[in-house]
């Protein structure tokens, strides 16, 4: 049964749409020019949309809440060493006519389609299609990149306004991130989740000025990022801690040295806490407090960008409850921050 | 044209294209936005001309609207998988041309529900396909049809230039013979003839 969707009357043109999934709504915008400017007209707002960069392929995916986990799958493009001619079609993306063809991908794929083309074109693909995706909508979403592979780190160039990025491959040079962050300079937020090896960062390093920022294994990095962080929200999994380094960040910020911005710190340890440290003089040292029921709200709240865009595991973006926390005053001001210690975490929340 | 019953018994008379009319009950009418905005408040003295949608085409509408008149109130759209054994009956039994007269009225009437389910159906159908396919399901022209049409019209549209030229230039020539005096007209032609007259003569 087909069906004349020009002539058939614009609300319910609309109504079809709505009615589709985003993946479904981006081969239709691919339809015609027509089409294009219908999706137009249903004026999706996602709030977030995100390339995956790997190898050979790239994924679109939009997310119209702060939560990763309704994030919409989009598009899938992935380019090929050859296409037998009589599968190959021709499509407008971006504003552009390019060679391609869709391949029917497995029932268990959350692709129903993947866009193929000729390997030569990848770059010129890219840019087009964040052309295209740009257009459909009515707003102008935050641009997301995941980095599945280090070969597509020079390619992820080609994208536009990029404010948080995830470093998912499994080995990365403290260089590349370099180089990549002085290509995409309005960076907001970094996750670094590979392996890092080469130059240690310094206080000049644009990584640790980023407004949030969470490694996966700091290792033996642990105080130099620490030391050298100057941004709002630290993240530090699987880290080395040290006495010396958690006292110089509480001292640093008490005296207000430095940390001016720091809205938290979070680092977590493989081994369990007590056994590693011992709080005690710590905490004397810079008169920490139990906290009264007065100087302070009792729940924190993680500034959701944050939590949303960089992946924070451990804690949901909900209050949390800070009753059991110490309190640590700021010299010769009104600013509080507070300090829990378990056996899995340190976390250091300062209060606005 | 009511039967002045209880309100809920109330009928009204529907007039198609055909100029046939049938009954509706005002339950099933308040379904329709349309209705309730046009008629409902102030009454209809006589059918109620629907005359763009044929007797077919309104009676399923309106038999869908019985159907729903104790369904609780629409709450958005519903997924095909969930549509009841009745409803699922109903859609099949429509050939294309019925369905998409349905979907016209129905857009035409307001009625959410309805329109909705239709919708749904079309949306349905281009699931699962590509591009291309779904090209086919829309029925729309191709990217090969759209640059015949282009350079038929394009065609059609240097013909036009040209014949507009010429037509230009047809006027200009007899405006310039209009705008001549007719004394000047006289003696252009004089010489004309005189210099006719005169290579004849060296000939």
């Amino acid at each position: 049964m087909s069906f004349h969707i020009n002539r058939s009357p614009f609300l319910v043109q609309i109504e079809v749409l709505k009615q589709l999934e985003i993946n479904e709504i981006f081969l239709m915008s691919l339809c015609s020019r027509k089409m294009k400017t219908l999706v137009q007209r249903i004026r999706l707002r996602p709030k977030k949309i995100r390339y995956s960069l790997d190898d050979n392929e790239t994924q679109v995916s939009v997310g119209f809440t702060e939560s990763d986990e309704k994030l919409h799958h989009m598009a899938k493009v992935k380019h090929v060493s050859y296409i037998p001619v009589d599968e190959m079609t021709s499509q407008q993306l971006g504003g552009e006519r390019i060679e391609c063809r869709y391949s029917k991908n497995s029932l268990t794929e959350v692709f129903t389609f993947t866009l193929e083309h000729l390997e030569e074109n990848d770059k010129n693909v890219l840019a087009l299609l964040q052309n295209h995706c740009a257009r459909l909508f009515s707003n102008k979403p935050r641009i997301q990149l995941e980095i599945y592979s280090v070969a597509t780190l020079m390619l992820s160039g080609i994208i536009n306004d990029v404010k948080d990025t995830s470093f998912i491959c499994e080995k990365l040079n403290t260089s590349e991130i370099r180089r990549y962050l002085r290509m995409h300079s309005n960076h907001e937020s970094v996750q670094v989740r590979s392996r890092c090896q080469g130059r240690v960062f310094t206080k000049k390093s644009k990584l640790l000025k980023m407004d949030g920022l969470s490694i996966l294994r700091t290792g033996a990095m642990t105080p130099t990022i620490m030391h050298n962080f100057s941004g709002r929200f630290l993240l530090l999994q699987n880290s080395v801690l040290c006495y010396q380094q958690w006292s110089e960040v509480i001292r640093k910020w008490k005296n207000k040295e430095a940390y001016h911005k720091l809205h938290a710190m979070i680092a977590n340890n493989p081994k369990p806490l007590p056994n590693v440290l011992n709080w005690i003089p710590l905490l004397r040292e810079f008169n920490a407090l139990h906290w009264d029921g007065s100087r302070r709200p009792q729940y924190f709240k993680l500034d959701p960008k944050f939590v949303e865009t960089i992946h924070f595991p451990q804690c949901d973006p909900e209050d949390i409850d800070c009753t059991d926390w110490l309190d640590i005053e700021q010299d010769g001001g009104n600013k509080w921050a507070s300090i829990q210690m378990t056996a899995a975490q340190i976390r250091f929340f300062v209060w606005n | 044209m009511t039967s002045p019953a209880s309100s809920s018994e109330v009928k009204y008379l529907i007039e198609s294209s055909e100029g046939n009319t049938f009954d509706v009950s005002g339950a099933a009418l308040r379904q329709s936005n349309t209705f309730n905005a046009m008629f409902l408040n102030i009454g209809a003295d006589g059918p109620i001309p629907f005359t763009d949608y044929n007797e077919a085409t309104l009676k399923k509408v309106f038999e869908y609207c019985e159907h729903s008149v104790n369904e609780e109130n629409y709450s958005g759209p519903k997924h095909q998988d969930d549509l009841s054994k009745w409803d699922l009956n109903f859609f099949n039994e429509m050939d294309q041309k019925m369905f998409i007269d349905v979907i016209n009225a129905s857009n035409f009437l307001d009625i959410e529900r309805l329109t909705s389910y239709c919708c749904e159906r079309i949306a349905r159908m281009l699931r699962g396909k590509n591009t291309q396919e779904m090209i086919k399901v829309i029925t729309l022209p191709t990217a090969e049809e759209l640059e015949a049409k282009q350079k038929v019209e394009e065609k059609k549209a240097a013909a036009a230039k040209k014949v507009a030229e010429k037509a230009a230039e047809t006027a200009e020539k007899t405006e310039t013979l209009e705008e001549l005096p007719v004394q000047q007209l006289v003696q252009t032609t004089r010489n004309k003839l005189t210099r006719k007259y005169l290579s004849f003569s060296n000939e």
